[in-house]
């Protein structure tokens, strides 16, 4: 039988006696802790069987050092912030979804949290003091998702509430916003807090993106944040393609644009911008993910390879995208629509 | 293949019994046992007989992802909580002579109890091993001469969660400290070993059968073997034999039919092609009708 989630904690030996580091460890009392002298001495060990490790994931818990705030690579989508940030407080995300980059990325399936957010922010307001920042703080990670556990997103929603020129972005697939409702309600400046929910037709979700709430679940997410006056972007990226690709999408559009009984009803007048983008993937991440998952269709899909990214074959890729921009562009206007396009 | 490793025979013979494990015919220097899906072998005391058992066996058994490593043994347990005769499941190991600790994953739900083990090149007395107990490790732990090094070893071949440790505690460190009369006392620990284990022989057999369960959830997919004659019909270069090969495991795990459209272009007597052109064609028109 397969151990669960968490049933290990690894702690770095430096913040096992730390009040937050205890008291994480406390909302997990039946896990069994192990000393550790630094995260990477678990996460970073040669041949893990990542797809193993994501069925059980242990918890590592750590303090980063050095860098904490990077600048947005090109793949990333900047959504015409000129000062665009990432920041990864915790590596690794609890859902399983086949196409994560993570899991090229990564050495190992388990999940590290770096507790001395603190840092993390004094670096922030030191950056603060040259420019505004755009930053995505859920960027290798799904921190809704977790924030039950570790009250993260409570913490970056109230520094961002004491800094004018911040804004930050929290990605997310999960449907449930019980933990953040509180801090949300009462922030002064939701409208710098952006949720961005990535969006797939329940096909995909049930296929691929194991863990992850449903689209209705995020839709009424969604939904609930938009009467709090929080701005949320929807992102249809990565689309992922199926043989009956179109029908799938088409469905999952008509449910979001138009309504449908039994799904929540989301305002498209107050949708933030949207983001559209099928799947690609570094030929790095790739060849690595090939290796952890050798049975999924999405890791062995027969891409094209154009400077070192795979994507789609061209034709599909163009009228799978081609399709979404024309069903946004129903309903926003063309300012809110973002196409990923390498930068 | 689960491989077991034990330091000595009193260790091994309880798993050969219980398992019905045949000795092994082969050209090691190491004493080998085994079945279908098991190969035991007795490794000998310390760290450099453990490491070099180890790497000789698996690079034997050219071992894989599919296999994995148990080091089943005894241990001292210093702080003498009246626990002899108890089976622990390893979560860290610290070589005592680096002070470098491993860890080998915990992804099954074994029911066993943890503990960490410190592996040491010479025996650890009570009183030494006390000393130790502040260091690196914060829980009182265990001691042995082999563990830490046999991962030192197997990580080289397998990773941390092919890798598992399982510990009988046989003794509170008193024979090396307390006795005048060693060998006497050593042949007594070893009788005493072998019966500790025997005791434990079930929950060893569940938890082997348990990880060979996990070992098969990781079964490599099935080559392609027709891959080469349709790549020759294709005239294909090496880099379009790889796509054909993409393509082709796409399909399979797809569910996308690629076997009639392959018979077609052979009726049609399109395969094989004439010339390599007409080969990069073909394939493109195959990738596009597979994928439409
Ligand atoms: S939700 Fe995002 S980060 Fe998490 S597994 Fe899925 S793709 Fe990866």
């Amino acid at each position: 039988m397969k151990a669960g989630f968490f049933s290990h904690i690894y702690v770095e030996k430096d913040i096992l006696e730390a009040p937050k580091t205890q008291e994480l460890i406390s909302r997990l009392p039946n896990s069994e802790i192990i000393e550790i002298n630094h995260y990477k001495d678990v996460f970073c060990r040669s041949r893990q069987d990542f797809a193993k490790q994501k069925k059980s994931p242990a918890l590592i818990l750590a303090h980063k050092k050095g860098e904490l705030i990077y600048e947005g690579a090109k793949v990333c989508q900047s959504f015409g912030n000129a000062h665009f940030y990432y920041t990864s407080c915790i590596m690794n995300c609890v859902y399983n979804c086949e196409y994560c980059y993570l899991s090229g990325m990564y050495p190992s399936g388990n999940i590290v949290i770096f507790m001395n957010l603190e840092d993390y922010f004094e670096e922030i307001s030191r950056t603060l003091l040259k420019n505004p920042m755009y930053i995505c703080v859920s960027y290798d990670t799904d921190l809704l998702a977790l924030n039950h556990l570790t009250g993260v997103l409570n913490r970056w929603i109230e520094f961002v509430d004491t800094k004018e020129n911040l804004s930050i972005e929290i990605r997310t697939k999960c449907g449930n916003i019980s933990s953040v409702k509180e801090s949300l309600k009462c922030c002064k400046h939701p409208e710098r807090i952006i949720f961005a929910f990535t969006v797939s037709p329940e096909a995909v979700i049930e296929r691929y993106e194991k863990g992850t709430a449903s689209l209705t679940a995020r839709l009424k997410a969604l939904a609930e944040l938009q009467e709090l006056k929080i701005p949320c972007r929807i992102a249809f990226d990565p689309m992922i393609y199926l043989p009956d690709w179109k029908p799938v999408y088409e469905e999952m559009a008509d449910i979001i644009f138009k309504g449908r009984d039994n799904y929540p009803k989301i305002d498209c007048n107050k949708i933030f911008d949207v983001s559209i983008g099928s799947f690609r993937i570094s030929d790095t991440y790739l060849k690595n993910m090939r290796r952890n998952l050798p049975s999924s269709a999405i890791t062995q899909f027969p891409y094209d390879n154009d400077g070192g990214v795979y994507h789609y074959p061209d034709e599909i890729m163009k009228e799978m995208e081609a399709y979404m921009l024309g069903r946004c562009r129903k309903i926003l206007p063309e300012d809110k629509i973002f196409l990923w396009k390498e930068q | 293949m689960v491989f077991i490793a034990t330091a000595l025979q009193c260790e091994a013979a309880p798993i050969i019994r219980a398992c019905s494990l045949k000795k092994l015919n082969n050209d090691l220097s190491w004493s080998c046992y085994g079945n279908d899906s098991l190969c035991l072998f007795i490794t000998g005391v310390g760290p450099v007989a453990a490491s070099a058992a180890v790497s000789a066996v698996l690079s034997k058994y050219e071992c894989s992802k599919d296999d994995c490593l148990i080091n089943i043994g005894s241990c001292c347990e210093p702080e003498g909580s009246g626990d002899i005769g108890s089976i622990y499941l390893i979560n860290k190991l610290t070589d005592r002579t680096t002070g470098r600790s491993f860890y080998p994953d915990m992804l099954l739900r074994s029911g066993l109890a943890e503990r960490e083990i410190i592996s040491s090149p010479n025996p650890v007395g009570r009183t030494e091993a006390k000393s130790f107990t502040g260091e690196a490790v914060h829980k009182n732990p265990l001691f042995d001469m082999e563990a830490a090094f046999i991962y030192q070893a197997a990580k080289y071949y397998l990773g941390p969660s092919q890798i598992s440790f399982l510990k009988i505690v046989s003794d509170n460190g008193i024979a090396l400290d307390d006795s005048p009369n060693e060998r006497q006392n050593l042949a007594l620990l070893a009788k005493r070993t072998e019966e500790l284990i025997e005791e434990k022989t079930e929950q060893i057999k569940l938890y082997i059968s348990s990880i060979s369960e996990a070992a098969d959830d990781n079964k490599s997919l099935p080559g392609y073997e027709k891959t080469d004659e349709l790549a020759a019909d294709f005239k294909c270069s090496k880099v379009m034999k790889d796509s054909l090969l993409q393509l082709q495991k796409y399909a399979e795990i797809a569910g996308v039919d690629y076997r009639t459209v392959l018979a077609k272009f052979y009726s049609e007597e399109r395969l094989p092609v004439k010339s390599k052109k007409d080969g990069l064609k073909l394939l493109a028109e195959l990738k596009s009708r597979l994928l439409k």
